[in-house]
């Protein structure tokens, strides 16, 4: 799966605790809590936890690929979901244009959606 | 449909009928699914999951399924109890916290919980021992529903759930089985540890976390990545006749070599049960199972399967509660219980 995402932790202290505890940029969850939890914050987490999943899906799922049925609209990129993250943080760090942009790309995608299902 | 109308059914689980009632209780698939434009529910906000629930209903609406929803988050204890007693919500959707629901058709053979541990996962429970069937009708709920949604899916990892445990195909396909003449045998744990082998887990009545109980076992795979639905629901297909086998043999060595003792504990159990003036649900549970052998085994004749299903289903507390129209200390809910059951029983040899 490719998420296309980039990391957005630019803070220089936070580098190297950065690759031994990765984090996802659109839900927030770190690899210490997902160990902790089991449970993952969001679809994205699967690229971010990537090694970490694939020794788990060989160890206890026996197998790295899915085969099963497929959904009609197949596969997500998942661009409201992080669009959705990016308007969060663009309220949060009070960059109102960067909102505005964004809740209109949101607004346009559901309602293309809704009129092309 | 209103949720004390649903108190006058014994539920499509309990039905007693399908093939192998004798020995499988119920057949139950249920699927994993996320809505891909929100967070999982750990990192879902209060906005987000009231939107999921939004999405979800307006699905269930537009492809016409004829489901009622229930709102979880604002229904009184006792109903989410009495919804778990009946297998329709898990333990975790009525613990949970938020904006939380379950939407259920007439019969209760469907169910979809909406915030639980994923967004939607969707269960469909049939009588006796009928995964194909069971099988036919999820695909159907889950293949309208996607219509009107769009879910967190990926090529490579297929439907992608909160817990890696679900990923792929999000199917648990779960068999319940009555083994109360394996269990008196030290064959059982070698069965359950060859089971768990081939990647089969073994649970108690109420799923994940419950110890077994009046013999009451959920055979269920733990696989859930690189086969597909089928091949998952055809490897406990496999075994599960194998199962049912055991028992019956187990049945007939008792019923040979130890009719006396079998007959006597049957009868004990079902006498208890006649004029007991206080008892535990744990109590009416263990002495239940006894009977339900006793009937299977032709040494009780004035009682049905149904109606010994009746009385498993109903003498459960949030059950009994709800029948008798309040809340009720533990106490007051075992005499209420001896005295339902006293009741019940002469109605059913008076018939």
């Amino acid at each position: 799966m490719d998420s296309g995402q980039q990391s957005q932790n630019g803070n220089q202290p936070g580098r190297a605790s950065e690759s031994l505890n990765p984090k996802c940029p659109v839900c927030g969850l770190d690899l210490m809590e997902f160990r902790t939890s089991g449970r993952l914050g969001c679809p994205i987490d699967y690229d971010i936890f990537a090694n970490t999943l694939e020794a788990f899906f060989e160890s206890n799922q026996l197998a790295s690929l899915h085969v099963g049925k497929w959904p009609r609209r197949g596969p997500n990129r998942f661009e409201a979901l992080k669009d959705r993250a990016e308007l969060r943080s663009a309220i949060e760090s009070q960059n109102y244009e960067l909102a505005a942009l964004l809740r209109d790309r949101i607004r346009d995608r559901t309602k293309q959606r809704k009129a092309h299902p | 449909m209103t949720l004390d109308e649903l108190t006058l059914s014994p539920g499509e689980w309990l039905k007693g009928t399908g093939p192998e009632s004798d020995i499988v209780i119920c057949s139950r698939i249920r699927l994993a699914r996320n809505l891909a434009d929100f967070p999982f529910i750990s990192k879902a906000s209060r906005a987000d999951k009231t939107e999921i629930v939004s999405q979800v209903r307006d699905a269930i609406r537009d492809a016409e399924l004829r489901l009622t929803y229930f709102d979880v988050e604002k229904m009184p204890e006792l109903d989410r109890q009495f919804l778990v007693e009946r297998h329709l919500i898990s333990r975790e959707l009525k613990e949970g916290e938020g904006t939380r629901g379950v939407a259920l058709n007439d019969t209760e053979s469907a169910s979809i919980m909406v915030n639980e541990e994923d967004h939607i996962r969707m269960q469909v429970m049939r009588s006796g021992f009928d995964l194909s069937q069971a099988w036919e009708q999820i695909d159907e709920l889950d293949n309208r529903m996607e219509e009107h949604l769009d879910l967190a899916f990926s090529q490579e990892l297929g439907y992608l759930s909160a817990c890696p445990t679900n990923v792929g195909t999000g199917i648990r396909v779960g068999v319940m089985l009555h083994l109360p003449a394996l269990g008196q045998t030290n064959h059982l744990d070698k069965f359950f540890r060859a089971l768990q082998k081939i990647n089969l887990s073994v649970r108690g009545l109420h799923g994940e976390g419950t110890q077994p109980y009046g013999d009451f076992y959920q055979i269920s795979n733990q696989q859930t990545l690189g086969k597909s639905e089928t091949e998952l629901i055809q490897s406990l297909s496999d075994v599960i006749p194998q199962l049912i086998e055991y028992e019956r043999k187990a049945r007939q060595t008792l019923l040979t070599e130890r009719r006396q003792v079998l007959h006597d504990q049957v009868s004990r159990a079902y006498g208890v049960l006649k004029t007991a003036h206080t008892i535990s649900s744990e109590e009416t549970m263990l002495l239940l199972s006894s009977v339900r052998m006793g009937i299977n085994l032709g040494l009780i004749d004035d009682m049905t399967i149904s109606q010994v299903n009746e009385l498993f289903i109903n003498t459960q507390p949030a059950h009994l509660q709800k029948i008798h129209g309040q809340t009720l200390a533990v106490d007051e809910r075992n005499v209420l219980r001896a005295t339902y059951l006293r009741k019940r029983i002469s109605e059913f040899q008076a018939d």
